[in-house]
């Protein structure tokens, strides 16, 4: 079982590191949190029984332990560090233009509260909205509605750039 | 930018990944460090002194007979026995609170239920046991005096009533208060998420 697990783990490890990048501030936190969500589903995978897939239950898991979690050092104070979610998703091209549209969208991304971070960590993965109900537990019909208001928002965040 | 712009990147960026081959087996073999495991952690320690205090008792119990009859003696082992099992009610709830499985609105939920459950469920125990407690003292003391309470005895009924009750509600806010301490953020925190949700 341990090595299946370990497999998965490996095909799946981008997906993780993405819920870090977005629910962890700094790279001590970023750390923590990915060994909680690796944790996690090494304790809930005997449980896992195929019924979804295992992507499917991989974020319902990470992103519920990302969420729900209570940093335990009060003194772990939050430094944003604004490049740290969009060097992840450079696609190599230096041109500082670019760089700084990817900051500017990853800062606003940052200012959404965690449902919505997790819905528009949801939207870049691809996610069809009938995997995203089953993830969040949000009906498809209100996801919509919560898309596209995300969406109006990160335009109002980022309409001056 | 747009968000369906940044969609096309990340994707663009999905075949640059690197990956980044940390030691999952070390890291699933590691303690938690999560608030919740440093507070089921917490919660486990104070469970520790409670068997050895009953191993105490038991060898009180059986070398003094005038301890096994003492009301006072019994007493102080039903306030551990109470506390006791108020302690393990919290080590339960937080095991639970640990578990990550089902949709993220199942899960707060299930979650925020529990916490708001459980304290309720805490104090019923804890209030039917107190007063049984101070039914059996009354009762035992009707029948078969104990020279520690023979001055107790002494005051009106109407009075000591008073004095059960009262210490009832301080335990009981003793316990809202630490409660309040342990889960306060956590419940804080689950009910904020579940109001973003809907």
């Amino acid at each position: 079982m341990k090595e299946i697990f370990l497999k998965e783990i490996q095909l799946h490890e981008k997906q993780i590191y993405k819920i870090c990048h977005f629910y962890a501030k700094n790279e001590t936190d970023r750390q923590d949190l990915y060994q909680e969500i690796l944790l996690q589903l090494w304790k809930g995978y005997p449980n896992f029984r195929g019924e979804s897939k295992f992507n499917t239950w991989l974020y319902q898991v990470a992103i519920n332990t990302a969420m729900t979690r209570l940093r335990n050092d009060k003194k772990n104070i939050h430094v944003y560090d604004p490049g740290h979610l969009s060097r992840e998703a450079q696609t190599g091209d230096t041109h500082s233009n670019k760089e700084e549209l990817y900051d500017a969208m990853y800062s606003a991304i940052d200012q959404l509260n965690d449902i919505e971070k997790a819905l528009v960590l949801l939207f870049l993965d691809g996610k069809p909205y009938s995997e995203i109900e089953t993830i969040l537990g949000i009906s498809e019909p209100t996801l919509r509605v919560k898309m596209n208001r995300i969406k109006e928002k990160l335009r109002q965040l980022t309409k001056n750039i | 930018m747009q968000l369906d712009d940044l969609k096309k990147m990340t994707d663009l960026a999905t075949e640059n990944y690197k990956p980044v081959n940390n030691n999952t087996m070390e890291l699933i073999n590691h303690k938690s460090q999560s608030a919740l495991a440093h507070l089921a952690q917490k919660i486990k320690t104070g469970l520790f002194p409670f068997p050895i205090t009953v191993v105490l008792f038991s060898i009180v119990f059986s070398t003094n007979a005038q301890a096994f009859h003492s009301v006072l003696m019994w007493m102080l082992l039903s306030i551990l026995f109470i506390e006791f099992i108020n302690l393990l009610f919290n080590y339960d709830l937080v095991k639970k609170l640990q578990d990550p499985l089902g949709s993220t609105k199942e899960n707060l939920i299930a979650k925020i239920s529990r916490l708001q459950k459980s304290f309720k469920k805490q104090s019923l125990v804890a209030l039917s046991l107190y007063s049984l407690m101070a039914v059996v003292l009354e009762m035992v003391m009707y029948y078969h005096a104990d020279a520690n309470f023979i001055g107790w005895f002494k005051i009106p009924m109407a009075l000591r009533i008073s004095f059960y009750c009262v210490f009832v509600v301080i335990q009981f806010m003793l316990k809202k208060h630490f409660y309040k301490k342990q889960f306060g953020e956590h419940l804080e925190k689950l009910t904020n998420l579940y109001q973003q949700l809907t």
